[in-house]
């Protein structure tokens, strides 16, 4: 467990991440917090990294010095970052953009002030990061256009009339937790959200992971509002299939 | 009247209307799925796997990477 003091940030002896000052806040790393310290301390509290730890809590102690801090961060959101990375610069590209980002964090935390959430500005840094790499190498990703589309729905399922020609099939059960019990299940649904292509997947985990209005997704990968809202049809629609086939035959 | 295709083409964006609080279905919508028992079930369906698909992605959004990441972002570009 590590534990590490937290200064208040009317402090006037803040550590920074990127300046001189750090080894001080590395002398402070670990549990032992001197009695020799502790008067250039306001409040003194000690914070315990855990995956539960809110996120502010975690920035504004990264902002004083406590990589523990920072690396709770990272872990927490650097598969959301290499998902956005993805649907913008495309695979190859990814990781590096991403690595760029937290750079580029790493050296601005500072000037994070909080207004807002400290995910939704990663996601805008690591976007902004893509979307430089794009134009710096003008390059091009192959991106499938049609995707952007909306799909027509089988029209098997339909009758002339526009009504259902094959209703949607009663469940065995509905309630979430009743399907997150079925393993086999999970599996299908993991394989699936896998195998989306990247930017299906990056509009499911904005919108239905980390609930952002469609336009500051749209705004992130560069799309209209309307291509963001066909990405998710497409993405649900699939995930349904899944759901309703494993019904029917109890495979993926 | 919205047919029971129209309603599926819409469902997806269905859910994004009554997801946000200011927002409310057309009347047309609204009217469709009072009527068609059809329909209710196959926006339920949608809504119960997009539920299940985020129960399983939050459980694989974690990486455990942070301490490799952070040395590489220290190594590649020391203190300017
Ligand atoms: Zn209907």
């Amino acid at each position: 467990m590590l534990y590490y003091p937290l200064i208040n940030s009317g402090n006037a002896w803040r550590c920074n991440w990127a300046r001189p000052r750090r080894s001080l806040c590395i002398q402070w790393a670990g549990v032992q917090t001197t009695q020799e310290n502790l008067p250039l301390l306001s409040t003194i509290s000690t914070l315990n990294v855990t995956p539960s730890t809110p996120d502010e809590q975690l920035v504004s102690a990264a902002q004083q010095g406590a990589e523990a801090a920072l690396v709770e961060l990272i872990n927490r959101y650097q598969t959301l970052l290499l998902t956005v990375a993805r649907a913008i610069v495309g695979q190859a590209h990814a990781e590096d953009t991403v690595q760029e980002a937290w750079l580029s964090i790493y050296r601005s935390l500072d000037r994070f002030e909080g207004r807002s959430s400290f995910k939704t500005w990663a996601v805008r840094i690591v976007s902004n990061e893509a979307k430089t790499r794009l134009r710096r190498e003008s390059r091009t990703v192959a991106l499938d256009e049609a995707e952007l589309e909306r799909p027509r729905l089988d029209e098997n399922n339909f009758k002339n009339n526009g009504h259902w020609a094959a209703p949607p099939s009663r469940w065995h059960s509905e309630t979430p937790d009743a399907l997150l019990e079925e393993t086999q299940l999970k599996r299908c649904i993991e394989k699936t959200l896998s195998l989306l292509p990247e930017r299906q997947k990056a509009a499911f985990m904005l919108r239905d992971l980390e609930q952002q209005p469609l336009e500051e997704i749209a705004d992130t990968l560069t799309i209209s509002n309307a291509n963001v809202r066909v990405l998710l049809h497409r993405a649900r629609l699939t995930l349904l299939q899944v759901v309703e086939h494993y019904q029917e035959t109890g495979q993926c | 009247m919205l047919s029971c295709r129209d309603v599926a083409q819409q469902a997806s964006d269905h859910l994004d209307i009554t997801d946000e609080p200011g927002l409310k279905p057309s009347m047309q919508m609204r009217l469709h799925l009072l009527l068609c028992r059809h329909c209710r079930r196959f926006i339920r369906h949608l809504r119960a796997s997009r539920t299940l698909a985020v129960q399983v992605q939050q459980k694989h959004q974690r990486c455990e990477q942070g301490e490799r990441i952070l040395r590489q972002v220290k190594r590649d570009k020391p203190e300017s």
